[in-house]
């Protein structure tokens, strides 16, 4: 990969959260009514001791000022004082992404390691009627709100059937290590496999139309002139150069789960990203909410430059494009 | 006019168009003619049964938690996700179209910068920036419809630009260039135009999306105060525990209903991008 792609796509990516950061403070600073109201308590509060408050967030300064200590602060990583957690907002929301991650990312894998057979499969039996009802149940997939899909999942297998905890993250009166790990994998499987079966049917028929691009190239042909097997083709030619933007649909698959992880953590009560977000806006905690929506974007824009850059490993065409 | 008969009858000739304008059609008229239809008024207080009544006779799909007929409200609910869908769908497809065809049409630094704020826009993650903006500007159903457009203009650009950039080389654009026709007179008259069959067939997904998104955004608890919604009905059974008492109609039929809505609408746009594209059916195969 050269560098000078590389470099060239990192500052691109600086630009757009320096963008993101910029919207967020504009958002938040139009937004009618003092800012430091919420900690002047009483009303009758004399306007000295208001102003003190105001100054001491700085917020007597003139807007331009605010914004550049806002981006200075931004960068060394600090957004700000959560007011229901009394504490830096970073650390807290820092403390749920890696629930958010155990949530989205596992299914995410599993659902694209199986697509990765049943999509070629479908492939090679394309327009029969295993195919053809692939399609149309991964097409009607997409009309199902998954946050109702999950409704039912709890209801069936957890209320009803009773096989698994209907919310939360682990029981927590297991302490030793082994069985908390075990208590946090059955809580979290239902929310998995709503994700699984969400996505599994939509990664396929990215798979097989991939893959339906691919065997119309010449070296498809070239294959099947040398003698080679299906079976051969299938795993050498079609799959293997499927991967690179495979690699790529999958990274920015799994930013936008954590993106929609709000409807998911909500319904299990998973204490992730996306239920702070929730709370903090409950809560009214600004802040807090600003933040992890930011973070949020951050990770997003991330996870999108780095599916780029994975792309341009797999295939060297795409550096040039 | 024989021309548009004849993509009528493609489009109702295919399964995809009966499917979904027969669903289509009966939501509609579920939705139009709510009140002579619906058996209860869920805006009226006083018509309140039992709580958590199961199905029976007189209340078909049961009653909520608060002795609201739920068959009722479902009926009432078809409003409120079919005006958002509508109201989202033709937004977005008059704003993703309209800057997708300048930018195409201006070029250069124009559609350099376009593209990249399409860009921007299309990766952001849209759920929580959407709970950001409700949490300041309060929720109602305007607001609803101005944010799920903000957030869905880019894709819609994105295509429309690129069927013009591919018309823009056409005879007929050069003939008109030659004849001495202004920038946006070829605009309105040969490139709009060129674009309207992707802007239905994008507008209908985008209806159908929308759906969605308010039954997910209302089930969060951000949905208009003062409508019943498919979304808001969850909401409540979620939040009064009707999966504790039992109460599974509470939970499966606002659901199945979303699922309708949405469902029909995304075929509608399956159908159309048939009918217009009608090479889309030897490539499947």
């Amino acid at each position: 990969m050269s560098l000078s792609y590389l470099v060239r796509r990192l500052l691109l990516m600086l630009l757009t959260i320096f963008v993101a950061l910029t919207f967020s403070f504009i958002l938040i600073r139009s937004l009618p009514g003092d800012p430091a109201e919420r900690y002047y308590g009483d009303p009758r509060l004399p306007q000295e001791i208001k102003d003190e408050i105001k100054a001491s967030f700085g917020l007597d300064k003139p807007v331009m000022m605010q914004y550049f200590i806002f981006l200075g602060n931004a960068f060394r990583g600090d957004l700000g004082v959560s007011f229901t957690y009394c504490q830096k907002v970073v650390p807290v929301i820092v403390s749920r992404l890696p629930w958010t991650l155990i949530l989205t990312v596992i299914p995410t894998i599993l659902s694209m390691l199986v697509a990765l057979n049943t999509g070629v499969s479908d492939l090679f039996n394309r327009g029969k009627f295993l195919d053809r009802f692939m399609r149309f149940f991964a097409f009607s997939l997409n009309a199902i709100p998954t946050f109702w899909l999950a409704l039912l999942m709890v209801m069936g297998l957890g209320f009803y059937a009773g096989w698994f905890p209907l919310q939360g993250m682990y029981d927590p009166l297991l302490q030793s290590g082994w069985q908390r790990l075990w208590s946090v994998i059955q809580h979290a499987f239902l929310p998995w496999l709503t994700l699984f079966i969400i996505s599994t049917p939509a990664f396929s028929i990215q798979v097989r139309n991939l893959a339906l691009n691919i065997l119309g190239e010449d070296f498809i042909v070239t294959a099947r002139a040398k003698g080679l097997v299906q079976s051969e083709i299938r795993r050498r030619h079609v799959l293997r150069n499927s991967l690179g933007p495979l690699f790529s649909f999958l990274t920015l698959r799994i930013a936008g789960l954590v993106g929609g992880a709000v409807l998911i953590e909500t319904i299990f009560s998973w204490k992730g990203m996306g239920l702070l977000v929730l709370e903090a806006s409950r809560n009214s905690d600004y802040p807090l909410l600003q933040a992890t929506v930011l973070m949020t974007i951050v990770l997003v824009i991330i996870a999108n430059f780095s599916a780029d850059l994975l792309q341009a490993a797999f295939d060297p065409r795409v550096r040039y494009g | 006019m024989s021309g548009v008969r004849r993509k009528w009858k493609a489009f109702i000739g295919g399964f995809e168009g009966k499917v979904s304008l027969g669903i289509l059609s009966f939501l509609a008229v579920l939705a139009v003619f709510a009140p002579w239809i619906a058996p209860y008024d869920p805006y009226d207080i006083t018509q309140r049964d039992f709580p958590l009544d199961p199905p029976s006779l007189s209340h078909w799909l049961g009653t909520d938690g608060f002795g609201v007929d739920i068959l009722s409200q479902v009926i009432y609910g078809a409003r409120v996700s079919l005006t958002i869908g509508l109201f989202t769908g033709v937004g977005i497809a008059v704003l993703g179209g309209l800057i997708g065809v300048f930018a195409g049409t201006w070029g250069g630094a124009t559609d350099m910068l376009t593209m990249r704020v399409v860009d921007f826009v299309m990766v952001l993650p849209g759920l929580p920036i959407m709970i950001l903006i409700m949490t300041n500007l309060g929720s109602s159903f305007w607001v609803m419809v101005m944010i799920f457009v903000l957030f869905g203009w880019a894709g819609i650009a994105r295509i429309t630009r690129a069927v013009v950039l591919s018309e823009r080389n056409r005879g007929f654009v050069d003939a008109a260039r030659c004849a001495g026709a202004k920038k946006s007179y070829i605009l309105f008259k040969h490139l709009l135009p060129a674009t309207y069959s992707i802007l239905f067939v994008s507008a209908a997904f985008a209806a159908g999306g929308a759906i969605l998104a308010e039954a997910g955004l209302a089930f969060l608890g951000f949905g208009d105060p003062t409508l019943v919604s498919w979304g808001k009905m969850l909401n409540y059974a979620r939040t009064y525990n009707a999966m504790i008492l039992g109460a599974w109609w509470w939970i499966i039929f606002p659901g199945i209903a979303v699922f309708l809505a949405s469902f029909s609408i995304l075929l509608m746009g399956v159908g159309l991008e048939k009918m217009f594209n009608p090479r889309l059916k030897e490539r499947e195969r």
